[in-house]
């Protein structure tokens, strides 16, 4: 019962939200409406249990003193001190959202302004340097594919800058001809010709049309985005649909049971 | 040799330095960048460009602080180009540590909006203030010609009276405009309040006057009460026309744009708008009961939207081209990081987004074409000379692999 009850409501909710998103007529309408009130209600109770699950989980390592439980410390007492901000705004405003507590120090906009944006911000600035360092170890032209993908990245990055396409472009020019040279060094004589005549091709075009290039590179960029890449991406995107479908039904029917797994 | 293995096993802190470098050095300096428009952003542009003043546009904010620095000035430039066409802007968004950065947009918005027409808007109020005046002069004229009549040393007195209620009243929406000029909610809600008192006081005024003089003579009191009558209706015109420049020069909350904050369940909520927004949003960020506020009246669900703007650095505007485009036709824009761009191109070919803006880069497009130089305009530089760094080290890398892999083969 404890398996089979949780499957038969499974599948009258699965089988009702399929049937009213199809038959929009009332009272299937008003039907499907508060299925997705109840829907967002459930949404917001399982914030509820995060907050639970964090304070038990960030709780029990302070208590216990486990390893890095300085960094759950500081977890719990962002949580908790956020919610004092927010309280003290709502005491003192009647809404924790009062844009004028940006002003006060201990204020919610406050703690938000000046705490959690520059705290998310810097991790993802921190991107930047970890791109450029795996770019430069990782990404290497050694086989035909690898060469084939860079040199596409390259002229999707051209695209987009907003000044330096010229020298960028003779960079990637440079480039050709030096994986053009290595292609016939190592006896790959038509791939490292065609590498080679490729990038002289592009230097002199570079040098003696630079305006044109400058005006070509977004539409180069543009070309790639919309075909070669929306064409990949388009077959991607069916088949994680077909999967969805597939995995709903499974679900639905019964077939997948790990959600209601105790593990 | 030795150089090309150090070469190829450079330490990534000098790596990392150059890339502060390269982010830095561009933002000392103010760097004019061309800019070639391209068509996802152009047509974003066209889709609210060509929409009708008084229209209604959701902006759903579905990122947060990390994807600021690209998603930021996206919602800044469309707010301000929705805000110049005189559009009606409501904000929601799916993250909720992100809707505060929508809600700062809009006032900022709001604001520059209201300061840039400060001057217009003074200048309406003082012409209706003294159009105010001049009917005033006139409501005076008749009532002295009737005190001439019947009892002038009587109404003499009443007449201070209104000149010092109407001096006050004009006082107040003075020091109102002083004081709110940032407010402009406030601001209308102060005039209300000041107009509802003139009013009580003159009808206070009026009725004094009548029984003081209704012994003497009804034909005076008849004069009296179609001059007062007449001085309730400019004194409507007046309030009218303070309206009008409101609704001219002023962006305010409530009326020309509103924020339904956020709830959880993206999918359900989305759906469900479709229906009728209030299921879900009954009040606003504020708490503010929804149906109080004054450019809400005519919503109720995706009928009553033009356009959807939905700027996220995840998949939450593929949710919207799910659920609130394919089942209700909602035209549908998307904002988005670089790193989701490619994403949503199919959806752009199909027709299924009318428009979109990449990056940094889409920002700065849609800033060139609204004319104004925002947060996008002055990052490129810094990103292109980043991207030149990555090219530069991705290059020098397969260089340095080229050289070793040759060396390598010589040797065995």
């Amino acid at each position: 019962m404890k398996r089979t009850l949780p499957l038969i409501i499974t599948f009258l909710a699965g089988v009702f939200v399929v049937v009213t998103f199809f038959i929009p007529r009332e009272p299937f309408g008003s039907l499907e409406q508060r299925m997705l009130v109840w829907a967002s209600i459930l949404g917001g109770f399982t914030l509820l249990l995060g907050i639970d699950s964090l304070i038990k989980h960030h709780g029990r390592k302070v208590a216990r003193m486990e390893k890095d439980w300085f960094y759950s410390l500081v977890t719990l007492v962002g949580l908790f001190g956020t919610l004092a901000a927010g309280i003290v705004t709502w005491a003192k405003y009647g809404t924790p959202l009062e844009l004028a507590s940006l002003n006060e120090i201990g204020g919610f906009f406050w703690v938000y302004k000046w705490v959690m944006v520059p705290l998310q911000g810097t991790m993802f600035a921190l991107l930047a340097f970890f791109i450029a360092s795996a770019a430069y170890r990782a990404f290497r032209a050694r086989t035909f594919d690898a060469t084939l993908l860079l040199v596409a990245a390259i002229l999707v990055m051209i695209g987009r800058l907003s000044m330096g396409v010229i020298p960028a472009t003779l960079v990637l020019a440079i480039f050709l001809v030096a994986a053009g040279i290595h292609r016939l060094l190592i006896r790959k004589p038509v791939f490292g010709a065609v590498l080679a005549a490729l990038g002289v091709g592009l230097g002199a075009l570079v040098l003696a049309f630079p305006q044109d290039a400058v005006r070509l590179a977004p539409q180069v960029q543009e070309w790639l985005m919309s075909v070669p890449q929306t064409a990949a991406r388009r077959g991607i995107l069916i088949g994680v649909t077909l999967g969805t479908i597939a995995m709903s039904i499974r679900i639905i029917l019964g077939i997948e049971r790990t959600y209601i797994s105790s593990t | 040799m030795k150089f090309i293995k150090w070469l190829t096993n450079i330490d990534r802190r000098i790596i990392f330095l150059l890339m502060i470098g390269a982010v830095l050095v561009p933002m000392l300096f103010t760097i004019p960048i061309p800019f070639e428009v391209g068509e996802p952003v152009q047509n974003a542009f066209n889709a609210i460009d060509s929409l009708k003043p008084g229209s209604v546009i959701m902006l759903s904010v579905d990122y947060d602080a990390t994807s600021y620095p690209e998603c930021q000035p996206m919602i800044v430039a469309i707010t301000d180009h929705a805000f110049r066409k005189d559009l009606r802007i409501i904000l929601l968004g799916h993250i909720p540590t992100g809707l505060p950065l929508g809600q700062e947009a809009l006032e900022r918005a709001a604001t520059e909006y209201n300061q840039s027409h400060k001057a217009e808007y003074r200048q309406a109020v003082k012409h209706a203030g003294e159009e105010l005046k001049r009917h005033t002069a006139g409501y005076q004229e008749s009532l002295k010609s009737a005190a001439a009549e019947f009892d002038q040393e009587y109404t003499t007195r009443h007449q201070e009276t209104l000149d010092s209620l109407v001096f006050h009243y004009l006082e107040e929406v003075d020091s109102a405009a002083i004081k709110f000029q940032k407010h402009t909610f406030e601001y209308w809600e102060a005039v209300k309040y000041a107009g509802e008192g003139f009013n009580r006081h003159t009808a206070e005024y009026q009725k004094r006057l009548e029984g003081g003089v209704r012994e003497k003579d009804s034909g005076y009191v008849r004069i009296l009460e179609r001059a007062a009558a007449e001085y309730d209706k400019h004194v409507t015109e007046y309030q009218d026309d303070l309206g009008h420049a409101a609704d001219q020069y002023l962006k305010r909350y409530g009326i020309d744009f509103v924020n339904l904050g956020y709830r959880p369940g993206v999918v359900a909520i989305i759906v469900g708008m479709g229906r009728e927004i209030r299921d879900f949003y009954r009040k606003d960020y504020q708490n503010i009961n929804v149906d109080s506020l004054h450019m809400m009246a005519d919503v109720h669900n995706y009928d009553d939207i033009a356009t959807l703007v939905s700027f996220a650095h995840g998949t939450a505007v593929e949710s919207w081209i799910a659920y609130a485009g394919a089942r209700f036709g909602q035209q549908i824009i998307g904002g988005v990081t670089g790193v989701v761009a490619p994403d949503l191109y199919p959806y752009l070919q199909s027709g299924q987004l009318a428009g979109l803006l990449g990056g940094l880069k889409g920002a700065s497009e849609y800033e060139s074409l609204i004319k104004k130089k925002g947060l996008a305009s002055r990052g490129m530089p810094a990103q292109s000379t980043a991207h030149i760094l990555v090219i530069l080290l991705i290059v020098i890398g397969s260089m340095a692999e080229f050289a070793l892999d040759i060396s390598k083969r010589k040797g065995t």
